[in-house]
């Protein structure tokens, strides 16, 4: 009768998977930096109701939250170099798109999906930001733009970093399908190693408690940032001292 | 040193200030008082372009502005020549006493940072707050909260400062402090142009008082002129009301 668990096998994955836990933080830094971008510039673009833009922003959102994950970065992988060949032959345009290594496709499906659901954080932590800011803002004669960087957007980030850490967390798990475009992270290599012993149980359990890890280690990170961003909420209010 | 002539301004089509014309002299205190709803604190917002009037010519100092046409330009030059203190403080809650003080030195005026340290700590001494630097706004009580709000408005040297209320938020018992800082601005020779139910305040220090109803000016004038001598029927029953409530929360129900 086989063995349900095979133990040496399964701790024998650990160092194999480890090898490639940096290319799934790779991908969730890049991903989560330049979602953070277009996140502000769509959640700018919707607040400030700039004509045009806000309106595509509104559709962008709503297409990324409204699809799933997997086909994002399907159009991205294959849909996005046929456009850009289309491209090339009505424009004439010289590029080159043979040598793209798949992750790129990836960052781009990945800032694509997460851009959305950071703009609406973004845009709601800065509505909550009483409007009393910035008024003062302008008052000591700052611009808007200076106002909303030193005053209004620090407030926001503490009140956007709950919800920046739960996204961050489900970015982690998420790179998980990045395999489908055969650029090999966490799953990918889980999956070629069941394959190689043909032993799945075991390194599905060990890729699993891998992800749980980084995702506890994240959180902790993200309480430790939540306190220092959070410092001038105080305590108890110090009253006639 | 300012002067508002023809300011209109609506909300939503409701007509809000209905041409309202005043001077201020420089060093002169304004007090402009008035029942609630009748735009003393939209024509004080209208000044620095909080908001902005649909028209009237706003000047101050060599500068003239057409609200109807106003350029980016123009108003953050009108807002770098002002201040406000607001009725809800407005204290930037994320920097500490000292930085809510020194930003605009800083970020508007380009001050080094250790003169900006230097100057702003005086004027939070001025304001008695010399031991509450390092204190955020949530560690500080209401009345502290306004006297660094008004710290914050005088270190930048405007050519006036604006007053929306500064007392209404606060408990009682702190109102007379941020009124004696603010007769030590009026004596050391600020412009300041204030709105506010502070009676005591606008007898004692007030060059000119201005009574304001329904968006129009009714009746401008010295403090005498205006609480003895007022021209309107609405001008003598809103100081009746308001003196007969100041009396009856002075004195604790002895009836």
């Amino acid at each position: 009768m086989a063995t349900l668990f095979d133990v040496p096998f399964f701790l024998s994955t650990f160092p194999e998977l480890a090898r490639v836990i940096p290319l799934t933080l790779k991908i969730t830094g890049v991903a989560m930096f330049l979602a953070l971008i277009l996140g502000l510039a769509v959640a700018l673009a919707r607040l400030y109701r700039i004509p045009v833009l806000s309106q595509l922003a509104a559709v962008y959102v709503s297409f990324a939250r409204g699809t799933p994950l997997l086909v994002q970065i399907y159009l991205s992988y294959y849909g996005v170099p046929v456009l850009l060949d289309w491209l090339k032959a009505r424009y004439g345009l010289a590029l080159d798109l043979s040598g793209v290594p798949a992750i790129v496709y990836i960052y781009l499906a990945f800032t694509f999906n997460v851009g959305a659901y950071l703009s609406e954080t973004i845009r709601a932590a800065i509505q909550a930001i009483d409007k009393g800011q910035m008024e003062a803002a302008l008052s000591v004669g700052m611009s808007p733009w200076k106002g909303l960087q030193r005053i209004v957007l620090p407030q926001a980030l503490a009140v956007a970093l709950p919800s920046f850490g739960n996204t961050l967390i489900a970015l982690v798990k998420d790179t998980s399908l990045a395999f489908m475009i055969s650029v090999v992270e966490l799953m990918g290599e889980a999956k070629l190693l069941g394959a190689r012993g043909l032993r799945f149980f075991e390194v599905y359990i060990a890729v699993a408690i891998v992800y749980w890890v980084i995702c506890i280690i994240i959180e902790r990170l993200v309480t430790l940032l939540e306190r220092r961003v959070r410092v001038f909420e105080g305590t108890a209010a110090v009253r006639h001292a | 040193m300012i002067k508002l002539s023809g300011i209109w301004k609506s909300f939503h089509h409701v007509p809000v200030l209905k041409g309202i014309d005043l001077e201020v002299k420089p060093g002169e205190v304004v007090v402009i008082l008035g029942p609630s709803g009748s735009g003393k604190s939209t024509l004080l917002r209208c000044v620095n372009f909080l908001e902005r009037a649909d028209r009237g010519l706003i000047q101050l100092g060599g500068l003239t502005v057409d609200a109807a046409r106003a350029r980016p330009a123009q108003i953050s030059e009108l807002r770098r020549r002002t201040t406000m203190v607001f009725q809800n403080y407005n204290l930037f809650r994320n920097k500490t006493a000292l930085d809510n003080v020194m930003e605009g030195l800083v970020s508007v005026k380009g001050m080094p940072a250790a003169r900006a340290r230097e100057k702003a700590s005086a004027c939070l001494d001025k304001v008695g707050l010399a031991n509450r630097l390092q204190f955020y706004p949530s560690q500080l009580s209401g009345g502290q909260q306004q006297r660094v709000g008004i710290a914050r408005a005088m270190a930048m040297d405007p050519q006036v400062i604006l007053f929306d209320e500064p007392t209404s938020s606060l408990d009682p018992e702190v109102v007379g402090g941020v009124l004696e800082v603010m007769k030590g601005l009026a004596r050391d020779g600020m412009t300041m142009v204030v709105v506010t139910h502070e009676m005591g305040f606008a007898r004692e220090v007030a060059n000119q008082v201005v009574f304001m109803d329904d968006g129009q000016i009714l009746e401008a004038g010295s403090p005498e002129e205006v609480f003895e001598h007022a021209r309107h029927e609405r001008t003598v029953q809103f100081l009746q009301r308001v003196t007969r409530s100041a009396a009856d929360s002075a004195e604790p129900a002895l009836a």
